[in-house]
């Protein structure tokens, strides 16, 4: 039993990570229509630029965390706009491969910074661990789950009950109704990609003290999002963050009692499986027509 | 009057041509000895106190002397880090005419530039430890290892746990990359060899980001101690899950345990009890102070630094001994005890017919976070 309750334990504490980088990619889906590869390059440019900040120069975590966050706000909402907005009206394909180049240019980018060797990011509540019943968790662990809990509580707030919610909404709907009705598509085109960014950024500065850090950082988080996300309906955020845990303790459970050594295939099995009986995903808005 | 310019003009590059193909030739019996130093002047991998090193060696050895009575000049190549950039460098050397070549510090670059070698008859001394390279597997004559290979750093590591440490029961463990598993029949032979039991043997994912399924495996185990052979990133997520899920078993990692040190990848206080089975740490080494002390950039010297160093002097001591620089004579010299016996400032180099010349080592201690000789060693 103690073995079971650790690798859930260990499954939840994946999960915070998977939904922390698929947040990125749902809240971009949803107002958008575009699937960003290129979150989890910035899930690494996150946690690359938070090592240079707190280790490199020495600034404090909190004021790491915050430069951090805004400043990858800014980033990704001019990178969507210089570099995604103007094919935004392409084939679909041609956008995500598109994002996906962008995804190679800043890893490769963060090589020339940094160098290929992996290097770790100093963990903000230490190396110790609570205990929970038979349990050990460590606090990092902690901390990326509340973090995860507390961001998908503000972003289900920001998009059901505000008046940017409402507007990313109706983007996500019809683009061209939106405009018309006075939605600033520009400013929420923005906004949301970066919110994305910042969220993926925060997401590689809470990652990189559990798995240390490299270029790649971000890049089989991100496919394990993007698993998650095809199952929990694109456009369901509860779905997604849903998902991300079943996948996740889904993992650990095959890990523990089968064989470790297909671990990184295991979610994508249990997608295929998902698919296989649920080719809309288990959570996808149903679609009704009126007559 | 015009014909005779272009007479003239044609015997002049073909002077120039034959004289400059002379120049560069240098296998001239008065002219210097000349080697080609493989260093990765940029790229991931570069380090400025490799260069310094090989300087070093060549003023320390013309100072001397020379070899035979003749000079030694090496001529420095940029290798870069990946395999088309090395395989670049090597032609350069080979049509400068390099005698003798050392160098390189990944695979592929070595198993690219295999071929080269051979065809120019230049033997290498090269400094990866994959078992791709084993002179068993290419059957390439011209090759030898500068560097343990992965039976040596198992076997030293093994038998610290074993012997200082009390270790019998072992869980052997590595990344699950072809050159890091490789290394796994040669951990649980030392561990068999000393007669000490594998109770758990794992191979995981060099991409791991949580290895909660071979903490359990491995405390469930019963395992007195560890030997960790893999990628520094996924060594360090396993150890502090490891450390965190309260297990204080001896950790031995493979060559490259002081990355996580030198970057920052553990903290100190999760590094108690880890160790590193260690090949040629220059700043610690009583063998290599004086040359540490000469170096312009100290802080940056890490096992390679000594290596490039010290196989100038490994050629130098197999030239002496077989009295020529042909070669065959050389490349036959390397495979020798009686050809090649010479203590560097890295430690032992024998000559060895599988063509693994360096008999060195030593267990350091990653003790709160400050890399030291490990007691007894």
């Amino acid at each position: 039993m103690e073995t079971f309750i650790t690798l859930v334990a260990a499954g939840i504490a994946q999960g915070g990570i998977y939904t922390l980088v698929a947040l990125g990619l749902v809240i971009t889906y949803k107002a958008s229509g575009i699937i960003n590869f290129s979150q989890g390059a910035l899930v690494a440019m996150g946690a690359f630029l938070g090592y240079w900040l707190i280790s490199d120069l020495g600034w404090n975590w909190l004021t790491a965390y915050a430069v951090v966050t805004i400043g990858m706000f800014l980033f990704s909402g001019a990178l969507a706009r210089v570099a995604i907005e103007p094919i935004r009206r392409r084939v679909q394909v041609m956008v995500m491969v598109s994002t996906f180049a962008l995804s190679l240019i800043i890893e490769a980018l963060l090589r020339l910074w940094r160098g290929t060797n992996p290097i770790s990011l100093p963990s903000p509540v230490g190396n110790g661990v609570l205990h929970l019943g038979p349990v050990r968790v460590p606090a990092q662990v902690v901390l990326v789950v509340a973090v995860a809990a507390v961001l998908v509580g503000l972003i289900v707030l920001v998009f059901t009950s505000t008046s940017i919610g409402r507007q990313v909404r109706a983007l996500a709907a019809d683009r061209t109704a939106a405009r018309l009705a006075g939605v600033r598509t520009v400013a929420m085109s923005f906004l949301v990609f970066g919110a994305a960014g910042a969220v993926a950024a925060l997401g590689g500065l809470l990652v990189a003290p559990l798995t240390g850090m490299s270029t790649s950082l971000g890049f089989s988080i991100m496919l394990t999002a993007f698993a998650a996300a095809v199952i929990g309906g694109f456009d369901r955020l509860s779905g997604v963050v849903l998902a991300a845990m079943v996948l996740a303790i889904g993992q650990a459970l095959a890990s523990g009692y089968l064989s470790a050594t297909f671990n990184e295939a295991y979610p994508f099995l249990i997608m295929l499986v998902v698919l296989l009986f649920r080719p809309r995903g288990l959570f996808a808005a149903v679609e009704r027509t009126r007559f | 009057m015009g014909k005779l310019a272009v007479a003239g003009g044609a015997a002049l590059v073909v002077v120039a041509v034959v004289s400059g193909c002379s120049a560069g030739s240098t296998g001239t019996e008065d002219g210097p000895i000349t080697f080609g130093a493989f260093v990765p002047i940029t790229g991931a991998v570069a380090n400025p106190s490799n260069q310094d090193a090989v300087k070093l060696a060549e003023e320390a050895i013309n100072a001397d002397g020379g070899i035979l009575g003749r000079d030694v000049d090496i001529e420095i190549y940029d290798v870069g880090d990946t395999p088309e950039s090395a395989v670049n460098a090597v032609n350069r050397g080979i049509s400068d005419g390099i005698q003798f070549a050392f160098g390189f510090a990944n695979s592929p670059q070595v198993l690219a530039t295999a071929g080269a070698f051979q065809d120019a008859e230049v033997p290498l001394l090269f400094f990866t430890v994959s078992q791709v390279l084993d002179f068993e597997t290419t059957g390439n004559p011209w090759l030898y290892r500068g560097l343990p290979a992965a039976a040596p750093i198992s076997d030293r590591g093994i038998q610290y746990l074993h012997d200082e440490l009390g270790v019998e029961d072992f869980a052997t463990v590595t990344t699950s990359d072809d050159g890091s598993k490789a290394s796994h029949p040669f951990i649980d032979a030392a561990v068999e060899d000393l007669g000490g039991k594998v109770v758990t043997s794992i191979e995981y994912s060099p991409q791991a980001t949580d290895t909660t399924s071979e903490v359990l495996d491995i405390t469930g185990s019963g395992a007195e101690g560890m030997f960790l052979w893999g990628f520094p990133q996924p060594q360090a997520v396993l150890i502090r899950q490891l450390r965190q899920a309260g297990s204080d078993i001896p950790i031995m990692l493979d060559y490259g345990g002081s990355f996580q040190i030198s970057n920052n990848l553990l903290p100190a206080e999760l590094l108690s009890g880890v160790y590193s089975s260690a090949a040629c740490p220059v700043d610690l080494l009583d063998s290599a102070a004086d040359v540490y002390a000469e170096l312009p950039q100290p802080d940056k010297a890490d096992t390679y630094t000594g290596l490039f160093y010290d196989s100038v002097f490994v050629f130098a001591d197999v030239i002496e001994a077989a009295g020529s620089v042909d070669p065959t004579s050389v490349q036959e010299g390397l495979a020798s005890p009686d050809s090649l016996d010479y203590d560097g400032i890295c430690g032992s180099y024998v000559g060895s017919d599988d063509h693994n010349v360096a008999n060195f080592g030593v267990v350091l201690s990653l003790e709160g976070g400050e890399l030291t000789v490990a007691p007894g060693q």
